[in-house]
């Protein structure tokens, strides 16, 4: 703890209602701020998990705060269990909607997963079948969360472990139904696109190119770790406990090629680093979106 | 052989009964080309267990400490078993843990264990509390000396005023220092934790302080909290223990009403 945070109940204000800067950002963790704070480092954006901060005050609040005031915000659900068979929870709802009136992000997201059923939270990420029923449950659910919260939110691929048989959908082409019936954007997450991939033996070049990516307004990067399967097959665990790998930023520069630069963010969640370590993940998003961004003028300038 | 598809309700039913419990079957159809495969649904058993576990050592690392990795990680597993979370507020996770613990046979001859617990849980809910700002000193101060003696004091939101009959304060330091050397269990410490700023204090307090601080809690005056303090033990200092309060932040603000009251 340093002396920089302690204006807990100024008014964010500088970057009210832009939208997110198409530059590399990070997942915000309590033990880097005072680092944040006293570098001033130029990070594009910060994002933080909602659940983090539904507590009443204290030093999660006024780091936060203090986050806010000098950076753009973005946030992400965990715990709204969009794909669960469930009703919305309303309490988590109400305290989610609380989170977000009172630090103004510029985007707001959450997965497609279910994590809470017959009352319980299971604290995870759950795969959903694609089935034309559930389908209907997570665009209900979608509406009804937008409707609350007055905006758009943005839905994340998942990466998964399993396979249902009953599912009757392609995973992007269900990603891109719940987007154009719903109104919701898409976040799109390149390690998940990897992991699922390797994990369910598909291309995940094809998944990128077959994606609807004209629905994508942010990118999530992060690591996995290796692990095999029941036959001793490669399964790819979605850890976010090291470095994004080579493959994953292939895979992100084939996606800025089809896209354009989006806001990208670097989550390291487990094994957490050094700051200075994280936020080099970052720059090295910048350098990327920054080629695109460049790509993007030439070619305009050509045209 | 053809598998009808789940209703969604039941899918999540089928799934969710054999995430915690690892005897219960994988529903079929969930697997890999169809086929089951435990492993893969073994990652997703992983993922909850081991989560909600690092929830549990994260609220209670004196406890951990304490017991150790593979105690602490058995009785865990049982709470998750027995009460898993009903709110995606994991930072609530493990509130009723001290209870779980206190009644747990195996534990019966560590009674120390709940107090700890306890303690553990009030740090927790000090860390998350409200903002306030703290009674400061110069506002004492500024008190007209006729109205001192019948003030009465608002308490912060965060403070817990903790009574043990174990060495609590030896026992909630071992987050930092075990393994400690020289715990005398018969040497029964009291602790107050408060949280002048955003950074949670934990104060080592007498007797007689927790008899006098307990009163004023409970909006007793001044004078009345000092009678009852005294009246315990003849050898209680006033000075000490208001300097107590001041220095922790245990108070937000005076209230001088109950002596233009009277």
């Amino acid at each position: 703890m340093t002396a920089t945070i302690l204006s807990a109940n100024l008014p964010p204000a500088k970057f009210d209602t832009l939208p997110l800067p198409q530059r590399g950002g990070a997942g915000l963790k309590s033990r880097h701020v005072d680092a944040i704070l006293e570098s001033g480092c130029d990070i594009g954006f910060f994002e933080v998990h909602a659940e983090n901060y539904m507590g009443a005050g204290g030093l999660p609040h006024a780091q936060l705060t203090a986050i806010r005031q000098n950076y753009p915000l973005s946030l992400h659900g965990v715990g709204m269990s969009i794909g669960g068979a469930d009703k919305i929870d309303m309490d988590h709802l109400k305290r989610f909607k609380a989170v977000m009136d009172r630090y103004q992000p510029s985007m707001v997201s959450e997965h497609l997963a279910w994590s809470t059923h017959d009352d319980v939270f299971y604290n995870d990420l759950l795969p959903v079948p694609y089935t034309d029923q559930t389908l209907e449950s997570v665009i209900n659910h979608v509406d009804q969360v937008q409707t609350f919260l007055g905006r758009q939110i943005l839905i994340e691929n998942p990466s998964t472990y399993v396979t249902f048989q009953q599912s009757t959908w392609i995973e992007f082409d269900f990603m891109g139904e719940i987007a154009r019936r719903s109104g919701c954007g898409l976040l799109f997450d390149v390690n998940n696109v990897f992991v699922s991939a390797t994990n369910h033996n598909y291309s995940p070049q094809d998944y990128i190119n077959a994606y609807p990516l004209h629905l994508v307004q942010q990118i999530h990067l992060a690591g996995y770790a290796t692990d095999s399967d029941d036959d001793g097959e490669t399964l790819l665990i979605d850890a976010h406990d090291r470095p994004v790998s080579e493959n994953v930023w292939d895979l992100y520069q084939l996606t800025l090629s089809r896209t354009g630069p989006l806001p990208s963010l670097i989550e390291w969640d487990n094994n957490v680093p050094e700051w200075e370590i994280l936020a080099e993940e970052v720059y090295r998003a910048d350098v990327l979106l920054r080629s695109f961004s460049d790509e993007k003028k030439t070619l305009r300038a050509i045209r | 052989m053809t598998s009808l598809p789940l209703p969604h309700t039941l899918h999540n039913t089928a799934f969710s009964d054999a995430l915690l419990d690892p005897d219960t079957a994988i529903p079929s159809g969930v697997g890999k080309n169809g086929q089951a495969a435990p492993k893969r649904f073994g990652v997703y058993r992983n993922n909850v267990v081991v989560g909600l576990m690092d929830a549990l050592k994260s609220a209670y690392p004196s406890l951990l400490a304490i017991m150790g990795e593979e105690n602490f990680s058995r009785v865990a597993r049982n709470f998750i078993l027995a009460s898993p979370p009903r709110s995606p507020m994991m930072q609530v996770y493990g509130q009723a843990f001290p209870e779980f613990l206190r009644d747990f046979k195996p534990l019966a001859k560590s009674p120390f264990l709940f107090d700890v617990a306890i303690a553990e849980r009030c740090w927790l809910q000090a860390y998350h509390a409200p903002d306030a700002a703290i009674l400061e000193p110069q506002q004492l101060g500024a008190v007209d000396p006729d109205l001192v003696m019948g003030m009465t004091f608002k308490v912060h939101p965060a403070a817990h005023l903790i009574q043990s009959g174990f060495p609590l304060c030896d026992l909630f330091d071992a987050r930092n220092t075990w393994p400690c050397i020289g715990i005398d269990l018969a040497n029964p410490q009291d602790l107050l934790i408060t949280r002048p700023n955003y950074e949670c204090l934990t104060t080592r307090v007498t007797r007689p302080q927790v008899v006098f601080l307990h009163a004023l809690i409970n909006l007793r005056t001044l004078a009345e909290a000092i009678e009852t303090a005294s009246r315990g033990d003849e050898s209680f200092e006033p000075s000490m223990a208001i300097s107590v309060f001041l220095q922790t932040g245990l108070f937000t603000s005076i209230n001088l009403r109950a002596q233009q009251d009277t």
